[in-house]
């Protein structure tokens, strides 16, 4: 069974988090979550999934609107 | 489009080696071509590592290759194209044209793996052939259909050397060359295309190029690319072909750089256990039969100057005539750099070159010896130590040094000089004139990057 | 302030959201500067990979279950057990004029505290030309060091090596060439590779006051880099030098040097467990070098008609250049300076042995001034060589012997140049013709460099037409000849009676 890593920042509510998981829940049957803490991250969260990552946190979200903006 | 008989897909990169698992456990002979489908790229199969993986060499460079990429193969070797379709035109190790000429449209296709003619198929070379250039006639004579190698650490001449017997054999030779050039320089490529265009000698010569920007692969197998399509001319057109290969170590060197990596445990000097093997498959296949000949010039590079090194040292064995080529002349000034004594020719016998030849040959070597020997006692003693006798063997010597130097055509661009081809009578002549003492009166430097006796004896007038 | 804040706000609203998807990997071992990856498929060979702490990595062993990469930075940024991002390229260099007068490192990364702002890279590792792309080297490169300009020229395009012992001078004829190339169009790369950085700054600091930074750049991996670093130095130098060519321009590049770079590529690929060879290097280390100086070319027109001239340094133990890599490297490139110690020491600077350095592109790429002046002196100069060892115990010399002699004493007095004091093409076409005309024959050995100097400063005020149109046309028509070889008459008259004192 994959093994799904969320990492959120502190501000992200537990009714919000799991809205999240029954997203993943959807689209790749049974998986196990491990939740991480990582207040640099700003907001949003990034999902782990056995090393295919999707971010979609607020910090890199930044990062990429001011890469798009030096272009 | 016909399925590819093996399919597989890469499951190890580490350097020009590529570990290939093939579907079904199927997998191709050893030495089957395997293209990477999404990239063109080549490979050669080298060994079979069970499970259905094969170890296959990369005849292109790796970088940007990934596992997982899908690889196919029919089982059959590298072919090149061969016959007419090639004259004049320049190739790369898969036969693919690099002369900006469009497509080479031949009529037959060979495996260049190949087997070398049997014992009872090959012929013997006993006829001369003449260079024009007076050491090598002299001292080293070739023979037609023989071997000839020109040995030589970096920097010595021996592309320059080639290049005139390019020059002067090439162009006045009725049949056709083939020109192999082995992990040299691009740029001797780009200019001897060039010059063999200007000269018209390209209408009768194959090109086939892997040189040393080439990944090993490419280097390792371009050679029998070139000698495939000299056995075609030599087997199915009963020719008498030249064949010249620059460098024939490059060959060995870059089977080096892969042996490691195919898992071979490393023998002298670091090079691959099976030298020998490698190399006596090729070398036996450069060989004159009854059904033609080739006459091969093959330049040999000398490691670290070092004429031991297993490389060179195997080559040798393969030859009828070694010219070797020595930096210690070479800072003399004297070009070509050949070592009149460390040189040999199987063809220096009285019966193949006639008596007048081989004995002004030995007395021209015995005075070069003997000057040899004295050298420790003139150094620490000086000349006067000397009998008159010795005396004057030491100047006949020093005039043969310099009169065995000679301008060549190719290298007009560092000596300035014109190149100058000498015939062989001419050759005898003149250095019977230097031993027999009819020149002992001339200043040694008039002998020095002349053609003939008498153009010594006009250049002492202006000194 | 306006436009950009409606240019910011325009930014914002246009900005889609999705997810950023990268493959994560995590790292199983390190040791040694070599790092075993897991979860990382699919890597190119040669790719570039960011580890957590931001050090970087080049992948190098492809596996299926994992990938062996040899760290960029240093190791112990790198812990077991840290994620690892694949960047998806394989390292690339930055090319461009906004690298001019900067120090880079071979990853792009400024050395010289200020930002860099790059619009293109070139992969490191880029196939040479093909033969039928390039065309046969023409044009000079002028080092402005007469005894290399006159016996051993190079050509745009060739690939020359500079080989000795350490401290004889071989940087100093690579910077002095640099230096030289400010009234031409040639763009020059200085690659350091090994060097302590402390060399390296006296290096940029020379670039600096000479004001060769205005057409130079320098790529730089020191000694304290990881083998990596300094492996992949030279390829992205080289890689920069092709961005520039590609536009048709010239480029100079100096490897210095090329023997620290196959003991880094030694270290790493020991390191990586590949078997050693002759002298522990790896099988390779001749490709190493050979597809590197292969990528020095001279371009056809068709192909932008641009070129790459290398001046790869190496450095020999004891005179040996009968070594393992220094005969590599002689069998790649197009000629050597070869610099011995015993000329050095015997004031003989540039301590250039003309016997055994050589010039394969040779005179193709002189100047036609430079081409009827130079005719024979390599060969003089080997006899003289010979002849002075032969007579040392003073036997019996004929005439023409003696007077050899003597032309050979005052030719090598001639060679001798300071450095940093390149000559121009008019200065060095005349110091031969004086050389040939005779001026210098009875003049002292230890007279000959002052007089020739005295010479030249004459010349400079007695002959500037002639000058003017050898420097600029690069020939010495048979009338000016004539007008210059009055002149030197002139002057070794005046001289010999006691005026320019």
């Amino acid at each position: 069974m994959k093994k799904v890593i969320i990492t959120t920042a502190d501000n992200m509510s537990d009714a919000t988090y799991e809205r999240v998981c029954a997203g993943f829940r959807e689209k790749l049957g049974e998986v196990s979550f491990e939740r991480v803490t990582d207040n640099g991250i700003i907001g949003g969260f990034i999902a782990d999934i056995d090393g295919e990552v999707y971010d979609l946190s607020i910090f890199s979200q930044l990062k990429e609107m001011q890469n798009q903006i030096k272009k | 489009m016909e399925k590819a008989k093996y399919t597989g897909k890469i499951v190890k990169i580490s350097g020009p080696v590529i570990d290939i698992r093939f579907d079904g456990g199927k997998v191709p002979p050893i030495n089957s071509l395997i293209t990477i489908d999404e990239y063109g790229k080549h490979a050669e199969v080298a060994a079979h590592q069970g499970g259905g993986i094969v170890r296959a060499i990369a005849l292109e460079a790796t970088e940007g290759l990934r596992c997982n990429l899908l690889a196919s193969s029919d089982g059959k070797g590298i072919e090149v194209p061969v016959g007419d379709g090639v004259i004049g035109r320049a190739v790369d190790v898969l036969g693919r044209p690099i002369d900006g000429k469009g497509e080479v449209k031949a009529d037959h296709y060979l495996p260049i793996h190949r087997d070398a003619p049997k014992l009872n198929e090959q012929k013997p070379a006993t006829e001369l052939l003449e260079t024009g250039i007076k050491v090598i006639d002299l001292l080293v004579p070739y023979a037609k259909g023989g071997k000839i190698g020109l040995f030589g650490g970096a920097g010595v001449g021996k592309t320059v050397l080639i290049m005139e017997m390019i020059h002067n054999i090439a162009v006045n030779h009725g049949g056709y060359s083939v020109f192999t050039g082995v992990g040299e320089r691009s740029r001797e490529g780009n200019e001897l295309i060039n010059d063999m265009r200007n000269s018209g000698v390209i209408d009768k010569s194959i090109l086939a190029f892997g040189q040393m920007n080439e990944p090993s692969g490419s280097r390792m197998r371009v050679a029998m690319t070139g000698l495939t399509m000299a056995e075609y001319l030599r087997d199915e057109k009963n020719q008498d072909v030249l064949l010249f290969i620059d460098n024939i170590y490059r060959f060995v060197q870059a089977g080096n750089e892969v042996s490691a990596l195919l898992g071979r445990l490393p023998s002298a000097v670091g090079y691959q256990p099976t030298l020998a093997q490698e190399l006596g498959e090729i070398e036996e296949r450069i060989a004159s039969t009854d059904k033609g000949s080739i006459t091969s010039v093959q330049a040999v590079y000398v490691p670290a100057d070092d004429l031991t090194d297993p490389a060179p040292a195997t080559i040798f064995t393969h030859l009828d005539a070694t010219t070797v080529l020595s930096r210690a002349i070479a800072e003399q000034g004297i070009y070509p750099a050949v070592d009149p004594l460390e040189s040999t020719s199987r063809v220096l016998e009285p019966e193949i070159v006639g008596k007048k030849h081989y004995e002004i040959a030995r007395r021209v070597q015995e005075c070069l010896q003997r000057y040899d020997d004295l050298k420790d006692i003139i150094a620490i003693l000086g000349m006067e130590e000397l009998s008159a006798e010795d005396r004057q063997t030491v100047y006949r010597a020093r005039k043969i040094q310099n009169f065995l130097s000679q301008p060549m055509n190719v290298a007009k661009a560092y000596t300035g000089a014109e190149g100058k081809f000498v015939p062989l009578s001419e050759t005898i002549e003149g250095f019977r004139q230097i031993v027999d003492g009819e020149v002992d009166d001339l200043p040694e430097l008039a002998f020095s990057m002349v053609g003939n006796i008498e153009e010594a004896k006009e250049k002492a007038k202006t000194l | 302030m306006e436009e950009i804040g409606s240019f910011l706000k325009k930014q914002i609203a246009e900005f889609h959201v999705k997810p950023i998807v990268y493959r994560c990997g995590k790292v199983a071992r390190v040791g040694d500067g070599v790092v075993r990856v897991t979860g990382l498929p699919d890597r190119l060979y040669g790719e570039l990979l960011e580890f957590e702490s931001g050090a970087y990595g080049m992948a190098l062993d492809l596996e299926e279950d994992g990938v062996g990469a040899v760290l960029m930075d240093n190791a112990d940024t790198v812990n077991v057990g840290d994620t690892v991002k694949g960047t998806g390229v394989v390292a690339e260099a930055p090319i461009g004029d906004t690298l001019i007068g900067r120090v880079i490192d071979p990853i792009g990364r400024p050395l010289d505290g200020e930002p860099l702002t790059v619009k293109s890279y070139l992969p490191c590792e880029n196939p040479a030309p093909k033969i039928m792309e390039r065309r046969p080297v023409d044009k000079p490169l002028e080092t402005g060091i007469l005894a290399i300009d006159s016996m051993i020229p190079i050509g745009r395009g060739q690939r020359e090596l500079i080989i000795g012992d350490r401290q004889t001078g071989k940087t100093s004829i690579a910077l002095d060439t640099i230096i030289n190339q400010k009234n031409s169009d040639v763009i020059c790369v200085y690659c350091a590779i090994g060097q302590k950085a402390s060399n390296i700054a006296g290096i940029i600091e020379t670039l600096k006051k000479t004001g060769a930074m205005e057409y130079s750049l320098v790529v730089a991996a020191t000694a304290s880099d990881s083998p990596a670093m300094q492996y992949l130095a030279p390829y992205a130098a080289c890689a920069v030098a092709e961005g520039f060519m590609k536009d048709g321009k010239d480029v100079l590049v100096v490897y210095d040097d090329l023997s620290k770079h196959a003991v880094a590529y030694r270290t790493m690929s020991l390191l990586l467990h590949r078997p050693p060879g002759r002298e522990a290097f790896p099988g390779d280390v001749f490709y190493l070098h050979s597809r590197l100086l292969e990528r020095s070319a001279c371009m056809s027109e068709e192909f932008g008609g641009g070129s790459i001239t290398a001046l790869p340094i190496i450095e020999t133990m004891g005179g040996n250049i009968s070594a393992y890599i220094p005969t590599n490297v002689i069998s790649i490139t197009d000629g050597q300076i070869y610099l011995e110690t015993e000329l050095f020491h015997s004031g003989v600077r540039p301590a250039v042995n003309t016997g055994l350095s050589v010039s394969r592109v040779g005179r193709a790429a002189q100047h036609k001034a430079m081409r009827k002046m130079s005719g024979t002196l390599r060969i003089e100069l080997s006899q003289f060589r010979e002849m002075a060892v032969f007579t040392r115990f003073g036997s019996d010399v004929d005439e023409s012997t003696k007077k050899m002699l003597n032309r050979g004493q005052t030719l090598t007095e001639l060679l001798k140049q300071p450095k940093s004091k390149p000559y121009t093409l008019f200065e060095e076409v005349a110091l031969l013709s004086a050389y040939r005309g005779g001026v210098f024959e009875n003049i002292a050995e230890s007279e000959i460099k002052n007089c020739a100097d005295t010479m030249l400063c004459y010349l400079h005020d007695n002959c500037a037409s002639i000058e003017n149109a050898v420097n600029v046309s690069g020939d010495l028509t048979d009338e000016d000849a004539e007008r210059l070889k009055e002149s030197l008459n002139h002057f070794k008259e005046s001289y010999s009676n006691g005026e320019h004192q």
